[in-house]
Formats: structure tokens, sequence, C-alpha cells
């Protein structure tokens, strides 16, 4: 548990803080104005603006709620990945690559020696930042995940890719850190896919967290957390954001033979899904949750991004997370 | 006569080798006019088109996706897997007493699949995987290659909420599976592809798979067929495959060091599928090193004709690159033919 560091770091949450994995979806009028702007209908400053628009509702939303910590809801990414390929040379933008159903995403390509930029996300931190007083979490790609989720033509095997990219990562990380944010979420959803290089991944947070004055979350989805778990607790992160509850909470017998150790992002609705999970099914969840888990280490959030919802599906999804949070808040006082 | 056994004429020292497409192919390229079908999924999931139209939009593809494998040279073609949602939900459902779940991923790609969930209920299709085939043969003057997920795969990628044991479950998926793979032969598919990627994996299943292929063998009828096994190395099972009861095998070598070494060492009593040209990263191999790399291996293999493709279905390819691997193909298959 670290909510010493948290302290540490000027930071008070609540029992049970509520918290969203990252993206947020683009409302219509920003869609159609990452459209004009490919067409060169619009400019990249008219673009800019709504997407400091989109932003700053977002946050109000979050605050209206009263989620405790934050994030500025990804409006001027697209993928997770080809934003930060499209920023650092090194990398060819490559194509379009189905995920699953109808969605796809840009696969770029490693060609040469990848090289930091300069900061990537920091302004938009800063500036989300300046909205409110709540916290609002950094947000990166991991160096594994970059990695994985790209095609390699330059490094010699895929560990040499994710520490070229860890380097770039780490360097961003002070970035942002020396901007002011105190909780940066590192996130790592391939990790779990190839169990054989866990420790790759291990060694790459390794290079982006290690003597980094910040409390670090990472996010991981999708993918067998069995096969890496208890190992996964060595990732040098203080608290890790699972998606649970598109998988039945099936972790939960995991955590019931091997102890949780560390902090951890308790995923709750599912976000692959338009139906709108209610309070006493959340409320449900994060009970099950606690027989499993101190409440001082849990967090509560949605089991992955919302970005593939919509606005009012998202919003529906938060509130009644929040809901529920404060009613098991009130239970556990009583 | 099937096409298959009339693709290519070419023999060199006695063995044919054909190129062939694996399975998936990518359903969109970066271009506007590339990007129909995802438009017209996006008109379906809005009701802003109906089914049928949406079915248009497919057969309209595959049938675009056929001209640019012949082009490419190759001589085995597949409708690219485009009405597939993923491997195991479109196989669940077109049978009967499979629910549909939530996302999981699908090995170690960022594709994801819906996992299917078996009642005690499961049987036959509804024709719709037949159809599909026959769409295909019916769509090309090449030799069309259905596809199809293996019993044991379809078992491991499901949740098992019947009362069905896993033997008695897995000898029922294989008739099940084997009875679809008979009507895709009659149906008009010249071959069709048993994919078994988790069986690489999991070797220690093979009992299982092999009960499961056991039963599929029996009820496919004459139809032929090549199972395949990817994303992963072929060579810890090698041996057990020897005596399975398919026309050829589809390996894919790219995950498996020093299998062409060994199978150049010690022969090969079965056709192979060569799965070598690389469907995981756009880096371009040579086709002179891959067709010098594959020429000693196949010198020893029982059989007169083997074929060359892709380590997996192209889909987690951008589509250019795709094609390029396509024609790579057919330029390694053209220099071992001589």
């Amino acid at each position: 548990m670290s909510r010493e560091l948290l302290n540490r770091l000027g930071i008070e949450i609540p029992l049970l803080p509520t918290t969203s994995v990252g993206s947020f979806p683009k409302p219509p009028y920003l869609t159609k104005a990452r459209s004009d702007r490919k067409k060169e209908l619009i400019s990249s400053d008219d673009l800019y603006n709504l997407e400091q628009q989109a932003t700053k509702e977002w946050l109000d939303f979050q605050e209206s709620i009263g989620m405790d910590i934050l994030v500025d809801g990804e409006m001027y990414r697209g993928d997770m990945v080809a934003y930060f390929a499209e920023i650092i040379p090194g990398f060819d933008p490559g194509g379009l690559v189905r995920s699953y159903g109808n969605r796809y995403y840009y696969k770029p390509i490693i060609k040469s020696k990848l090289k930091y930029p300069g900061p990537m996300t920091v302004e938009w931190w800063k500036r989300a930042q300046t909205l409110t007083k709540k916290p609002i979490k950094g947000m990166l790609t991991g160096p594994y995940t970059i990695m994985d989720w790209s095609f390699n033509e330059y490094y010699p095997d895929r560990a040499a890719a994710s520490y070229a990219l860890a380097e770039l990562i780490r360097d961003e990380v002070s970035e942002l850190i020396g901007a002011g944010c105190k909780i940066i979420q590192v996130d790592e959803p391939a990790v779990s896919v190839r169990p054989e290089e866990l420790e790759i991944a291990k060694n790459a947070l390794q290079i982006v967290t290690e003597g980094q004055n910040a409390y670090f979350i990472t996010h991981i989805c999708y993918g067998a957390f069995e096969k890496i778990y208890p190992a996964m607790l060595d990732l040098p992160v203080h608290n890790f954001d699972l998606e649970l509850s598109n998988s039945d909470l099936d972790m939960l017998e995991h955590f019931a033979r091997h102890p949780f150790t560390k902090d951890i992002t308790f995923g709750v609705v599912d976000v692959h899904t338009h139906k709108i999970e209610d309070v006493e099914l959340i409320k449900t969840r994060i009970e099950q949750a606690l027989k499993y888990l101190p409440k001082e280490a849990v967090w509560i959030d949605p089991d992955c991004g919302l970005k593939t919802r919509t606005v009012e599906e998202s919003k529906q999804k938060l509130s009644n997370i929040q809901a529920a949070v404060e009613a098991v808040r009130a239970e556990l006082q009583e | 006569m099937h096409l298959f056994f009339l693709a290519v004429e070419v023999t060199i020292g006695g063995m044919r080798i054909i190129a062939s497409a694996h399975s998936s192919f990518p359903r969109v390229g970066d271009r506007p006019e590339e990007q129909k079908l995802r438009r017209a999924f996006a008109g379906l999931e809005k009701g802003k088109i109906t089914e049928a139209e949406y079915k248009s939009a497919q057969d309209e593809l595959i049938s675009e996706i056929l001209t640019i494998q012949e082009s490419a040279g190759i001589e085995i073609v597949t409708d690219g897997l485009i009405r597939w949602y993923d491997h195991a939900s479109h196989l669940a459902r077109n049978l009967n007493g499979f629910e549909i779940n939530g996302l999981l991923r699908f090995f170690d790609t960022n594709t994801y699949f819906r996992q299917p969930i078996i009642s005690d209920k499961i049987s036959g299709g509804n024709g719709a995987m037949a159809d599909e085939a026959g769409f295909l043969a019916e769509k090309t003057s090449r030799t069309a290659k259905a596809v199809i997920l293996g019993p044991y795969s379809m078992m491991r990628m499901s949740q098992n909420s019947s009362s069905i044991n896993r033997e008695e479950l897995i000898e029922k998926l294989g008739t099940i599976i084997g009875s679809e793979i008979s009507r895709m032969g009659a149906a008009g598919a010249a071959i069709v592809q048993v994919e078994e990627p988790f069986l690489i994996r999991e070797p220690g299943g093979f009992d299982l798979f092999a009960a499961g292929f056991k039963a599929l063998n029996k009820a496919r009828g004459n139809t032929p067929i090549l199972p395949a096994f990817y994303f992963g190395d072929c060579g810890k099972i090698l041996d057990r495959l020897v005596d399975l009861p398919a026309d050829i095998l589809g390996l894919d070598f790219t995950y498996s060091p020093g299998l062409l070494e060994k199978i150049a060492v010690d022969g090969f009593p079965k056709p192979i599928a060569f799965g070598i040209i690389d469907g995981r990263n756009t880096r371009m191999e040579s086709a002179g090193d891959i067709a010098r790399a594959i020429e000693k291996a196949m010198v020893r293999i029982k059989g007169d004709t083997c074929h060359i493709t892709s380590s997996c279905g192209l889909e987690f390819l951008p589509r250019d690159y795709a094609i390029a691997k396509l024609e790579l193909t057919s330029k390694t298959a053209k220099l071992l033919n001589g």
C-alpha cells in the first residue's frame, strides 16, 4: 500500500478513490474536426482549440460527479501507440491493422534508431492540471507495449527495441515530474500475452521508473493474467490497473491463493458493451473485490479506456461507478 | 477432380511447390477506397444498411481480394476470412448451442476474439460456412481453400458451461466440425484448412487434440484437409504429427528454430505447407534466401506437392505489406520450381 508515498507527494485520496483508465470518447464535433483536419478543411489551430474544449468538458464532467483522480481523456490522441510513434523519430506510420470487430489501429514500423523528440504529453498535462485542483494522471504508453504493437525492422530483437523505447519514455517521465506531475500511469496492456517475456517488460519498466519521484501505475488488460500472476507483482510500479469485470472477476481466485501485495485499480465495468451496468451490480463487484483485497489498497475504475463507447454511455458508466463507490464507502464507515 | 491437384503443372525434381494464401487478409487498406467494408460495418451497426447490403459489401470485397491474390501469382486462394468476426465466434455463430461472451486476446497479437460459451445443446451448423466456401469456389478459377477452426482450439478458446466432460466434448466438436468440412467440400472447397494454433503452445494436450481430430477425420468425408499449426514451435510436436490423417500439414517455420534443418536431415513422410514468409512483421525477406533455406528440406519430403505460404494469416499486416508478402510467396515458389 502506497498511501504513504502519495502523502509524501502531497496527494490525499479517500477510501476507494475513483479514476479512469485514460481515454474517453471524442465528442462528435471533435471526431468531425479530426476528419476535417485530415482533409485540410480546418487549420491545426482550429483542431487544437476543439481538443482543448473537449478536454475541459471531460474534466468538468469528472469533477461534477465527484471523481478523485482525473484524466485528460486523451482528446488529442488517436491510438495509444500511434500517438507516440508519430512523434518519435525512427518510426514509420505503418498502416491500418484490425483489432476486433470494426476497430482498426495504425500499427507503426520501427525503421531506424529511435530518438527522444522532447516532451510529448507534458504541455497537455500542464494545461489540463490548470483546470482543476484534483490530481491528473500523466498518461504514457509503456515501452514493452509500444514495441509489441509495432513492427520492428531495425533492432535485433524485441528486448533491444523495448529497452530503446524505455529510455525515451524515461525522459518523458522526467519531463512530466519536472512539470509537477505526481501520478504517472504507464500503460502496458501487452505485458500479459507472452509470459516468457515478463522479464523484458520488467527491465524496461525499471528503466522508466528507477529513481523517479512519482507514484506509478501500470494498466494491463485483456490477457492471461493468471499466467503472469503473481510474478507480475515484481513489475516496478505501485499500482496495477486491471481489467477484471470483462472476465467475471475470475482473477479473485488467484488473489485468494496469492495475496495481491500492491495497490490495485479494480475495473468494475466492461468497456466493450453498450449495456450500462447498474449501481447495484457495480457495488456487488466492489464488495467482491474487498473480500480479497485490503480496502486501503483498492482504487476503482472501468476495465479499460472508454473511447470505444459513446459519450453518453461513458458518462453513465462513470456516474454509476461513482455512485456505487459512494454507497460502499458509506457502508464501510457505518 | 479437385482443382487442388491441378493447380501447378511445373515440376522440378519431382516436387511441385504451390504458392498459397494462408488464410486471412486485411479487410481494409489505408486509402479511403479500400475501406468500403469498414464503412458498411459502421452503417450496419447504426442501422443505416441492411444485413443483405452488408453481405453484398462482403461479397464485393472477397472478389477484390481474390483478384489481389490472383494478380500476385497465388495459386491456392482463400476468401480472406473477411466474413469472420474472429476465429472462434464465427464458428460458434454458425453452429447451434453456443453463446458469445466477452473479448479475449488472440495469442500474443493485438487482435481479440469473442469467447464462445458451450452449452449441452451444441450441434451441427446452419450451412452458412458451406455457403461461404461455395461462394469462394464460384468466384475463382484458382484452387479454393476454405478455412475452419479445429476442435482442440475451439475447445480451448471457449468456455465450457455444459455438463459434457473434456473427452466427450472434443469428440463432439470433432464430429461437428468434420461435418462442416464435408459440407464445405461438397459446396466447392478444394481443400479445407483446419487451424489448430493452440496445440503448439500446449503440446501436453496432444492426446485430446488427436481424439478430436480422429472424430473430425471420420466425419469429413472425402474433403482434403490441411491442419495448420502456427504461433509456436512446431518442432516440439513434429514427430507426433506424422500419423495425423491429413493430406498435407501446415507448419509455422518463423516460430520453429531448427525445423527446416531437422527435416533436411531426417526427412518427412508427408507433404508440408511451408509457413515461412513472416506474417507478423513488415520486414521483407529475400525470395532467394527463403528458396535456398527450403530447398534442402524439400527434397527430403515424401510426396509430390508442397505449398509455400505465410506463417499465419496476413490480417496482422497493413494491406500493402500483405500484398507484398503474397508477391514474395509466389516469387519464391517460382524460384523453387525452377
